[in-house]
């Protein structure tokens, strides 16, 4: 029996476009090339590459029923394909092997110390903190730090639209040359390490609302196991922000709390399975001590008290002055702690040379600015 | 299940899973009232099983097949090194103005939500005629498109058409050279015909604008740009007679509606702010001397915030003994997922705001 195209893992959109194209049953993508289909059918050409390796992989799918019972065959489209089943039980060997490494670097001494060995794998890990504070940045420098093993990746879930990748790619840069010329991490040779082979490691899913970012979450462990079958061993998983698109569209405390925990459920899973580490950004709210109109406005992390019992490890970043700070304020083994931090061009630094006074350190920021500006014209 | 049902969006499963469920399936969910896929994907199991009669297990695998069907348009997971160098995430818009563009990396930024803070008499509303005026000039030129229109939503004062005039025709030698003018047209009507303006003094107002009109416009005229001036201006009656929580609530409502114009259209979305004076330094989510209006809840929402600074410099002239003023204009960086926190001075010419 002939398939038709619309059985298809493929976005709507695209089969409408096969089909308009006519193309109307499997069989007659079989031998076409994804230039060929994206000229046919003007799809753009990564989705056609995306719907020829479907095809294939329905193909190989519909080999092996038949084989074993026809009668399946309908079901067998929808079920998640157990073949990878075998190479994840060998991933365990290198699950042991990656608890070896206790953490990702942030790329600040201080911040590694008070979380530890930095952020730690096999655990969910919060930043909160207000806008312009660096959660962002931070984010982007894991994903970077994570594949500075050769064998390592990330995946990077932004629901912000935030992500800019000229800003990825300046910070990975940065990570190669500072790691060519000064130290070389955990023994590995990384004299020909360049920001586009850590950039080819790091996965980007963009989520426009809960439901696209519930989705993709719950077809990550696919994702991961897929990747891992490609020799790419996914160690971190960013969603920046998480509080972004709950608090946007979830008004509701009770149907919020509960999707939040399902989501993160599906995430600690992750982390017990292949044991990579978790990390989140949230944002912050106002919240008032006392009554009104006495009460003194304070900042709290969003997402409420349920929400705070969650993750393992928070980590506040807060202005002090102009300075950034980041406190420890949850963690099952380190101490709460305040450390400073920096965000230059090349991302996330220890403070260079602690000043005293607040303004010598202001001025001396700002001529260092506008000599960076001088140096761009 | 009733409490989710206030989410928007979402599309019917009939339509999503099309081929991906059996049908009897589906069927039997619509009967028990879950007809959209959010229904599935954000629901509880043992809920749904309950009142559609399908076992968990069931509901699992399809839950499972529809999350995989919506994450298709997440992106797939690309690796960033295929976006690179020239990425197809964001486009920049130039704000007319040379170094300006140069400092912010070619232009704005969008899809995303941009924010122009900044006292009155800044320069604001400056810099937004000289986006419109962009709005109109080819991709190439960093511009949304030749043919694009331009909404712009006044809050305040009266859209200023003698300023706007002045900066098309300051800049005609540019923008003849990248624009054909149709001869029976004059520069100015070629590119003021197509900057639709409305007037917006309430919170309600400015929701319905963006509700129905904005539509409207990117249906029938190919919309480029929205700009609203100010966003403070359109809430102002909120935040003098509404209580906090309904406030919070229309804030986010109005920040949705801007951000998902934006990022459906894929075009850029402006809003220009007041400051106020920041005198407790218990706010810690700014530096400077003053902050932006609206709070935390607005800065949470933002993609961009640039900052314009006007102040006045008092001047000691030792050879006449004579105190004098000058005013000096500062543009910072506040708030941006890819530029430093810089701040660069700046004047205001006839051909609009220029780096000094």
């Amino acid at each position: 029996m002939k398939q038709s195209v619309n059985s298809l893992l493929a976005k709507h959109s695209s089969l409408q476009q096969l089909l308009s194209a006519g193309f109307l049953y499997l069989d007659e993508l079989e031998d076409v090339t994804p230039v060929e289909l994206s000229k046919e059918t003007k799809l753009s050409l990564e989705e056609s590459l995306h719907i020829i390796e479907e095809v294939r992989k329905q193909n190989r799918n519909n080999i092996q029923t038949e084989l074993s019972s026809p009668e399946l065959k309908s079901t067998d489209a929808i079920l998640p394909t157990n073949k990878t089943v075998s190479q994840s039980v060998s991933s365990l060997e290198l699950f042991w092997r990656e608890q070896e490494h206790t953490g990702i670097t942030t790329g600040s001494k201080e911040l590694d110390e008070m979380l530890g060995e930095g952020v730690p794998l096999g655990k969910m890990t919060e930043i909160c903190g207000v806008p312009g504070i660096g959660k962002s940045q931070l984010a982007f420098q894991l994903c970077i730090n994570s594949c500075l093993d050769r064998a390592a990746g990330a995946v990077l879930i932004d629901t912000e639209g935030s992500f800019v990748v000229q800003r990825a790619k300046q910070i990975a840069d940065a990570v190669c040359v500072e790691n060519t010329s000064t130290r070389d991490i955990r023994g590995v040779d990384l004299s020909i390490m360049t920001s586009q082979s850590i950039l080819s490691r790091i996965h980007y899913f963009r989520c426009q609302d809960v439901v696209q970012l519930v989705c993709v979450v719950n077809t990550l462990d696919e994702f991961i196991s897929e990747k891992r079958s490609e020799g790419n061993l996914i160690k971190l998983v960013v969603i920046d922000s998480i509080a972004f698109p709950f608090r946007m569209e979830l008004q509701d405390m009770r149907v919020r709390s509960r999707i939040l925990h399902t989501l993160s459920q599906t995430l600690m899973e992750l982390t017990q399975k292949y044991g990579i580490g978790i990390v989140l950004t949230n944002q912050m709210t106002s919240r008032q001590s006392g009554k009104e109109p006495v009460g003194r406005m304070h900042q709290v992390p969003a997402l409420g008290e349920t929400w705070a019992h969650i993750p393992t490890i928070r980590l506040i970043l807060q202005w002090s002055g102009p300075v950034r700070t980041a406190r420890l304020t949850k963690s099952p083994t380190h101490m709460e702690k305040v450390v400073s931090y920096e965000i230059t061009e090349r991302g996330v630094s220890d403070l260079i040379g602690k000043i005293g006074s607040k303004r010598g350190l202001e001025s001396s920021e700002h001529t260092s600015d506008t000599k960076k500006f001088k140096q761009n014209k | 299940m009733s409490g989710s049902d206030r989410l928007t969006g979402g599309e019917p499963i009939k339509i999503v899973a099309d081929s991906l469920i059996q049908t009897e399936i589906i069927q039997q969910l619509n009967s028990a009232g879950i007809t959209d896929i959010k229904d599935i994907i954000l629901g509880s199991i043992p809920d749904i099983a309950r009142r559609s009669r399908l076992s968990e297990s069931e509901l699992r695998r399809i839950r499972h097949s529809l999350s995989k069907r919506v994450s298709l348009n997440c992106n797939l997971g690309i690796s960033l090194s295929l976006l690179t160098p020239s990425s197809t995430l964001q486009n920049k818009l130039s704000t007319g103005s040379a170094c300006l563009d140069s400092v912010l990396g070619g232009g704005i930024i969008y899809p995303g939500l941009v924010e122009i803070a900044g006292e009155s008499g800044a320069g604001k509303t400056q810099l937004c005629l000289q986006l419109a005026i962009s709005t109109q000039l080819p991709v190439e030129m960093n511009g949304v498109g030749s043919d694009r229109s331009i909404a712009y939503i006044c809050t305040e004062d009266h859209f200023p058409s003698m300023r706007f005039k002045e900066l098309v025709e300051a800049r005609s030698a540019l923008l003849y050279k990248h624009r054909q003018v149709p001869v029976d047209k004059s520069l100015f009507e070629e590119f003021s015909d197509r900057v639709y303006i409305e007037k917006a003094d309430t919170s309600s107002g400015l929701e319905h604008y963006l509700n129905r009109w904005i539509p409207k416009l990117a249906a029938e005229k190919k919309l480029g740009i929205v700009i609203v001036d100010s966003i403070a201006g359109a809430l102002r009656d909120e935040f003098m007679v509404n209580t906090n929580s309904l406030r919070t609530e229309t804030l986010w409502r109005i920040a949705k509606l801007l951000r998902s114009i934006s990022f459906n259209y894929n075009i850029p979305v402006v809003c220009t702010n007041q400051v106020t004076a920041n005198i407790d330094n218990s706010d810690l989510s700014s530096r400077g001397p003053n902050k932006a209006a609206l709070g935390l809840i607005w800065s949470n929402v933002l993609n961009e915030r640039y900052v314009l600074c006007k102040r006045e410099v008092l001047k000691f002239d030792i050879d006449e003994s004579e105190c004098s003023t000058t005013t000096e204009r500062l543009f910072s960086v506040e708030l941006s997922s890819h530029l430093p926190n810089i701040t660069y001075s700046y004047v205001i010419n006839a051909k609009g705001i220029k780096l000094v």
